[in-house]
């Protein structure tokens, strides 16, 4: 380390390796170096992820670093009063800003009062930095951390998935853009949004299959699209079920596909219940029709199970899951989901038939969707539509890495806000505890339980929470906030201590499995430069909280880490990771991390990644386990006939909701807009910005074009309303009565019966000087949560436009 | 010796920005950094080497999103070297248009002479700047930023003259061309238009 805090400072180019942290998708990145300052930023040659490129955002990094917004030092509040300004900040020392941190969380714990205490991250913790939050709060005794935006972010998507395939988040599975011949896309933009790892496959590959865009407006994927088509808002779910009904009903599915590696052969009595014959090696068992011995049989013993038909067992009538899917999806016709989405039938029977006689043929996994009522079952759809034709794990969707080593995600405390609401709103997954959204109330009412300190790890509440200008208000009753941020964003304006986190390119971080590339490896980050500012890592920032709460507290975090870090053994490796911190800092843990995993610590500081499966041998892995009965589902299977799902329907009760075949569930806001005076109101990226996150940084700033922080509204829908291109609009929520300004943008690439906005915008905090007009999309949301994983249902919304 | 030229394939260009932020980031850093300094305003105002405009057409639903990318098109017979009176106009001996700022005299008539509008005078290193195919990059055998960085492969660069090149396979296909031939300045910047893909 010494070496090579010399080298950075000495006036030769080179070139250091780090993790982009422009955006989550975590591209491999080499950070060109010289006289101690950050030159140029490229794309890592060797990274599987973006296959050496990078975006915009990615290219902007420099600025990031050199961005004279950043927060440079601790803040202290010293009077609650001033909080939603950044005005009543005042510079403090590190030792002032942790004691007042660590004073306080003593008197509560003293007090018995730490369940008062939440932590909430936003994306930089998602995936990376969630097990170092989760640890603190697990050695200070609160039950109350998310270091993943679930409810906001992908779990309604990836929930809907993993009924199908065991896993779901956009980490986890991998549209095979090299080689796929048809592909879908609904509710995604990956042209226009955050991924590169997505984009450049795609994009690389525009020409060598027939691509699909199903969207209320007309997006940059659309832009690239052989056929858009216009759909109503919320209707996707009939549209996939209905090429689901033409799939089946041309009896264009693989049949091959279905039995070996599908639970389509599973008998399922009349009553609803699937026959199964006991678990072994932790999966469910269950009995299907072998033909060829005409009896029923475990799967792994058929010779040819049957997909069609009836069959007595056991005195019982049980039919193949095949068969109840083909007798659901008969009413599903493509004359009937036209009524429903808009989209002609003729049309939709048309794409069923080239995607069930095209291979591969895929539905884009997509990546975020908690927006309607609706989202998990329609993914759900999309998951067994791929089923049908094959196109799961061995070709069409992939397993990525990271979803090869998933564990199903552990249940949170009973005691926590989020797990209580959840439970409260009837949320069918609230053990998950991704339902944040019961914070509000727990600010608010006290209820379950008053909550009084707030964590904020690199999130910002107060332009992506749900009825955002709610929780501005809420912000302001709580005893403290405490937020940990590089910018001074909005929700930072509502802080009493703010603790200002170093950027990715000065920092060393811990060991992260490489997410999202379709191959198993392993990725760090290594500080370019030393940082320019009095900041400090994420990890160093809670050590230093917990050494100023005492040697107990600090002991037990690293206990908690190495379970958090999912350590077969943590009491020997707490010890372990304790040394080598308090030796080498952050680089110390990644060592230790490396050493557990037996990587060439050398080589992964060197190159900054380590494959260890490729792509290849990735694959024949999966195929094998998904064959063998080895998937993280509970029957080892894709299940075309969902065992979550229908342990949901014996606890609560059958919802189209959570049908374990698949069904039609209406969205809320299903037929409320009439495209005249009320209109259904959908949101979207610009491929210059991630989330909220980036609209301070000063290039990408001007570089987005105008039109795209505009309001969009059809052309002609505008004329009758008297709208022209830069006029001051109101949009209006129809339900809460909540408004915000927007600038229009008069537009053929928009139905009629929907407005456009990107919810990248609409910052308000007057510490920020390089943003720009927008939209603050979340005050014209509410608090709601889908009732099977608990999103936020972000598109349940119907505005009025008004001229200002 | 090379005669280097850019394909432009617009089918597969996405918008996406990375070209234009690499190329501010690889060669007007110093400029840029003082634009942030003075704010929002100057970089509103911050010249580009390079950029993309959109173009939206049609009515809905057929309607379609095109990408046009400006950039200097090297000419092989540039207007604005030959209007230079001082010379700081050149061209490289593979054919590469560049200014020597030591002699820009800032008159701006080859801003004037350029059909491309590929030229603009920077106020803050007092000289006429513009695109120079990375020709710093290009002599140590890398490719120019934009090129290397466009995440679906949308602009190529290489040899003209060597036919295994990928622009030359390109542009052989005569599926790229060239922008105002009428113009008589013969660019190395070679485009694929846009085709709705059906």
């Amino acid at each position: 380390p010494a070496q090579q805090e010399k080298n950075l400072q000495g006036g030769q180019e080179q070139y250091v390796p780090n993790i982009c942290m422009m955006c989550p998708a975590a591209c491999q990145i080499l950070v060109r170096v010289k006289d101690g300052k950050v030159e140029k930023i490229e794309g890592n040659p060797k990274g599987p992820t973006n296959l050496g490129k990078i975006c915009a955002r990615g290219q902007a990094g420099v600025f990031r670093v050199y961005n004279p917004d950043r927060l440079k030092k601790p803040l202290v509040r010293d009077s609650p009063a001033t909080r939603g300004s950044f005005q009543g900040l005042r510079e403090a020392s590190w030792d002032e800003a942790l004691e007042a941190v660590a004073s306080h969380l003593k008197k509560l714990i003293s007090e018995g009062r730490v369940k008062e205490v939440f932590m909430l991250g936003g994306w930089p913790a998602c995936l990376y930095l969630e097990p170092y939050m989760k640890a603190f709060a697990n050695t200070i005794g609160t039950p109350n951390a998310i270091g993943t935006p679930g409810a906001t972010c992908f779990f309604p998507k990836a929930f809907g998935w993993s009924t199908a395939i065991g896993v779901g988040a956009h980490s986890q599975i991998l549209v095979d853009y090299e080689n796929v011949k048809y592909l879908v896309v609904i509710r995604r933009n990956f042209f226009g949004s955050l991924s590169v790892v997505h984009g450049v496959r795609a994009g690389q590959k525009l020409g060598n299959y027939k691509l699909v865009v199903v969207d209320p407006r007309f997006s940059e994927t659309a832009a690239k699209a052989d056929l858009w088509i216009p759909i109503k808002p919320g209707t996707d779910l009939a549209f996939l079920l209905a090429l689901i009904n033409v799939v089946v009903s041309e009896g264009l599915y693989d049949s091959d596909f279905l039995r070996k590696f599908t639970n389509a052969p599973m008998l399922v009595a009349e009553d609803g219940s699937p026959l199964t014959a006991g678990i072994e090696g932790g999966k469910v068992k269950y009995l299907v029709w072998d033909l060829a011995q005409s009896k029923a049989v475990k799967h792994e013993e058929a010779i040819l199970p049957a997909l069609e038909g009836e069959f007595v067992v056991g005195g019982k009538k049980a039919k193949p899951v095949f068969q109840l899917l083909k007798e659901k999806v008969a009413q599903y016709t493509p004359e009937w989901a036209e009524g429903i989405t808009g989209v002609p039938a003729s049309l939709i029977r048309q794409v069923g038939i080239e995607f069930g006689k095209t291979r591969p043929a895929a539905v884009d996994t997509g990546w975020h969707d908690p927006k309607y009522k609706n989202s998990v079952m329609t993914w759900r759809a999309a998951a067994v539509l791929n089923a049908l034709v094959g196109g799961l794990i061995k070709d069409g969707v992939l397993i990525t890495g990271v979803g090869s080593i998933a564990t199903p995600p552990p249940d949170v405390s009973e005691e926590s806000v989020m797990r209580i609401w959840g439970t409260r709103q009837g949320v069918a997954m609230a053990s998950k505890g991704f339902t944040y959204q019961g914070f509000l109330d727990a600010i608010e009412k006290g209820d379950p339980y008053k909550v009084s300190t707030l964590f904020l790890f690199s999130v910002n509440l107060a332009l992506t929470a749900p009825d955002s200008s709610r929780w501005r208000e809420a912000l302001k009753k709580l005893d403290k906030v405490i937020a940990i941020d590089i910018y001074p964003i909005d929700a930072v304006l509502y802080a009493d201590i703010v603790l200002p986190e170093t950027t990715y390119l000065e920092r060393d971080d811990p060991l992260y499995a490489m997410a999202y590339a379709p191959v198993l490896g392993f990725q760090t980050r290594v500080a370019a430069v030393q940082p320019l500012f009095d900041t400090r890592h994420l990890v160093d920032i809670i050590v230093g909280i917990l050494k100023k709460l005492g040697a107990e507290y600090y002991e037990k975090y690293w206990l908690n880490l190495a379970k958090a870090l999912g350590a077969k053994d943590p009491a020997a490796l707490a010890p372990k990771l304790r040394e080598a911190y308090e030796k080498e800092g952050v680089k110390g843990i990644r060592r230790v991390q490396a050493q557990a995993r037996n990587l060439d610590v050398a080589r992964l500081e060197s190159e900054g990644l380590i494959v260890v499966k490729d792509s290849t041998a990735l694959r024949s892995e999966m195929i094998q386990r998904a064959q063998a009965g080895q998937l993280l589902t509970p029957t080892g299977r894709v299940e075309v006939f969902s065992f979550a799902l229908n342990a949901i329907k014996a606890r609560m009760g059958y919802q189209p909701y959570w049908d374990p075949v698949v069904a039609w569930a209406e969205p809320e806001v299903f037929n409320k807009a009439d495209g005249k005076q009320t209109f259904y109101l959908v949101y979207g990226r610009v491929p210059t910005m991630t989330h909220t996150s980036t609209a301070d940084e000063p290039f990408l700033s001007v570089l987005t074009s105008d039109f795209k922080r505009m309001a969009w509204i059809n052309r002609k829908v505008a004329e009758s309303l008297g709208i022209k291109k830069g006029d001051r609009i109101r949009l209006v929520n129809v339900d809460t009565g909540k408004a915000v300004e927007a600038v229009a943008f008069p537009t053929d690439l928009v139905r009629e019966d929907t407005v456009w906005v990107s919810s990248d915008f609409g910052h308000a905090s007057e510490a920020l000087r390089f943003t720009k007009f927008g939209v603050p999309y979340h005050v014209l949301t509410s608090i709601k949560a889908d009732p099977v994983a608990g999103g936020v249902m972000s598109q349940e919304v119907v505005v009025r436009v008004e001229k200002v | 010796m090379a005669r280097y030229g850019m394909v432009i394939d617009l089918n597969k260009c996405i918008g996406c920005g990375a070209c234009v932020m690499a190329c501010i980031a690889e060669n007007r850093r110093e400029q840029a950094l003082k634009a942030v300094s003075e704010g929002l305003k100057a970089l509103e105002n911050f010249k580009k080497r390079t950029y993309i405009t959109t173009h939206i057409a049609g009515t809905y639903p057929n309607v379609g999103m095109y990408y046009l990318h400006m950039i200097c098109q090297h000419c092989e017979n540039p207007p604005c070297v030959s209007v230079c009176p001082t010379g700081a106009s050149y061209q490289t001996k593979e054919g590469v248009v560049l200014v020597d700022k030591s002699k820009c005299i800032g008159c701006e008539y080859c801003v004037q002479a350029c059909p491309y509008g590929a030229r603009f005078w920077d106020s803050y290193i007092r000289s006429i700047d513009k695109c120079t195919f990375c020709i710093h990059r290009v002599s140590a055998g890398e490719l120019p930023a934009c090129v290397s960085t466009c995440p679906t492969g949308a602009r190529m660069f290489g040899d003209l003259d060597n036919p295994a090149s990928e622009v030359s396979r390109v542009v052989a296909t005569g599926s790229a061309v060239a922008f105002k031939k009428e113009e008589g300045t013969k660019p190395k910047v070679f485009y694929v238009l846009p085709m709705r893909r059906r």
